[in-house]
């Protein structure tokens, strides 16, 4: 991609770090707040009064904080673009840069939040190291639907709040506070066409491995690429002219 | 004749309208329409720009200058045409467009820096340098919004005269800032026009336009350019 510059993604990702107030140890930590108390308290909780008791210590947190971070990228990069459009207009700023740079700020307050709750719920190492290799899986398939969808932010001026309640909606339709094999199996079907299912159903399998059912794994694949597939077809040719829309 | 260092032939430039009337969800739904109204702002416009070649360009407010920049720059990508051009652009299409306000001195020196890609040395001493420079009485942790507009402009040249670009691209550049900072910049300028392979000038003011350049051309709409 010619628009992927290395040093450029590497300054400005340093330089939203210090606007986001997060180049301070203690900046950086009040901005984990939020995501650790929802991670612990659906972990403590909340999952337990929804979902019931699971004997798979920390898993609705660790699932708390995959969402929190899929939606987070998606929703805080596609709306950056507004916020720096009048630098990407007069210079060789590319909207890919700024895509890429939050995306990663938001990658590195899951990965210190997924580190906190590993040590805090005892998560065995080679489970952790099977989540993170899955973060960034996450984080490759978030950027490419984030890739997509920023000429949509665009264009619409009321996007960012129709993202908010999609993922509102997302995260009572996503396994995370309750498993998808305690649903009625007919009913099942339909949140399998949720894009994101897959990465929670894997984790679920990460931390229960014998509850593998092949239906769920491939309707679950199956929906994120047909998601992604679908945004492709409907959106490359707009994705291109993204500079004309700022 | 040698090749041209900007060769644009027969291009046309489309944006859409979503200034006026802005588009969302909801007026998709009660429309049906998803793309905002589409304006041509240039159509099959050529012009070719040599080496040591200073164009100047006028024309009336909303016609299409700083559009052209931006197509030199390769920033606005172009409807139908074909745009080449041999060697790095530097556009300032606005003196101060790249900076943030809640970003210091130093800080915006380094977005400059990634934003033009502009190979800056970024060490304590080339930004001193820079404001010193610039005229400027502030400290490199000074927030850029304490700065005035006059003082953003400053700053903003002085950065600019210090990017190694083959072709300079200037919007209204000259108009900004106290007369004391317009003689200096203009002194600087017409010395780093000395050095570049060509420049593109856009300006209301046509003494300027005489002053420092080799050729003036006149947008007159957006099908017309003429040389004056």
């Amino acid at each position: 991609m010619k628009e992927l510059n290395a040093k450029q993604i590497k300054s400005f990702t340093l330089l939203l770090l210090s606007l986001q107030k997060k180049n301070t140890f203690l900046g950086f930590a009040i901005g984990l707040i939020p995501i650790l108390v929802t991670a612990f308290s659906i972990e403590l909780f909340i999952g337990k009064i929804i979902g019931g008791e699971v004997h798979t210590n920390g898993m609705k947190g660790v699932n708390a904080i995959f969402f929190i971070f899929l939606s987070n990228a998606i929703s805080q990069s596609t709306e950056a673009l507004k916020k720096y459009s009048s630098i990407i207009k007069n210079s060789y700023l590319q909207p890919i840069t700024i895509l890429v740079s939050e995306a990663v700020l938001q990658y590195l307050s899951f990965f210190v939040s997924f580190i906190i709750l590993a040590i805090a719920f005892q998560i065995p190492f080679e489970k952790s190291a099977l989540l993170l290799l899955l973060s960034c899986f996450v984080a490759a398939y978030t950027l490419a639907v984030a890739n997509y969808l920023l000429v949509l932010s665009s264009i619409l001026e009321d996007f960012g709040r129709i993202l908010g309640i999609v993922f509102q909606m997302l995260f009572w339709v996503s396994p995370i506070l309750y498993s998808i094999r305690v649903i009625n199996p007919d009913l099942a079907y339909f949140f399998m066409a949720n894009p994101f299912y897959i990465f929670f159903e894997l984790i679920y399998l990460i931390f229960s491995p014998q509850a593998y059912a092949p239906q769920y794994f491939w309707l679950g694949l199956g929906s994120c690429f047909s998601f992604l597939f679908l945004l492709s077809i409907l959106l490359t040719n707009l994705r291109k002219k993204v500079l004309v829309f700022l | 004749m040698s090749k041209p260092l900007v060769h644009l032939s027969n291009i046309a430039v489309t944006l859409y309208n979503n200034s006026s009337d802005n588009f969302s969800f909801k007026k998709l739904l009660l429309t049906q329409k998803f793309l905002p109204e589409q304006i041509s702002i240039l159509n099959d416009i050529s012009l070719d720009i040599y080496e040591g070649e200073i164009i100047g360009i006028e024309g009336s407010n909303g016609v299409g200058k700083t559009t052209l920049l931006s197509v030199i720059a390769g920033i606005l990508p172009i409807f139908s045409g074909v745009r080449e051009v041999h060697g790095k652009c530097l556009p300032l299409l606005g003196l101060g467009h790249v900076f943030h306000g809640d970003l210091d001195i130093e800080k915006n020196i380094e977005l400059w820096d990634a934003s033009f890609n502009s190979n800056f040395p970024l060490e304590i001493g080339f930004v001193n340098d820079v404001i010193a420079q610039a005229g400027l009485k502030i400290k490199k942790d000074t927030l850029l919004r304490a700065l005035s507009s006059g003082m953003k402009s400053r700053l903003a040249f002085e950065l600019a005269m210090r990017d190694t670009a083959d072709i300079l691209l200037l919007d209204e550049v000259f108009s900004v800032g106290d007369a004391d900072f317009r003689s200096q910049s203009s002194q600087k300028i017409k010395n780093k026009l000395k050095t570049l392979g060509c420049a593109v000038i856009v300006s209301h003011d046509r003494k300027i336009l005489e002053d420092n350049c080799s050729k003036i051309i006149r947008i007159k709409d957006q099908n017309t350019i003429e040389i004056c």
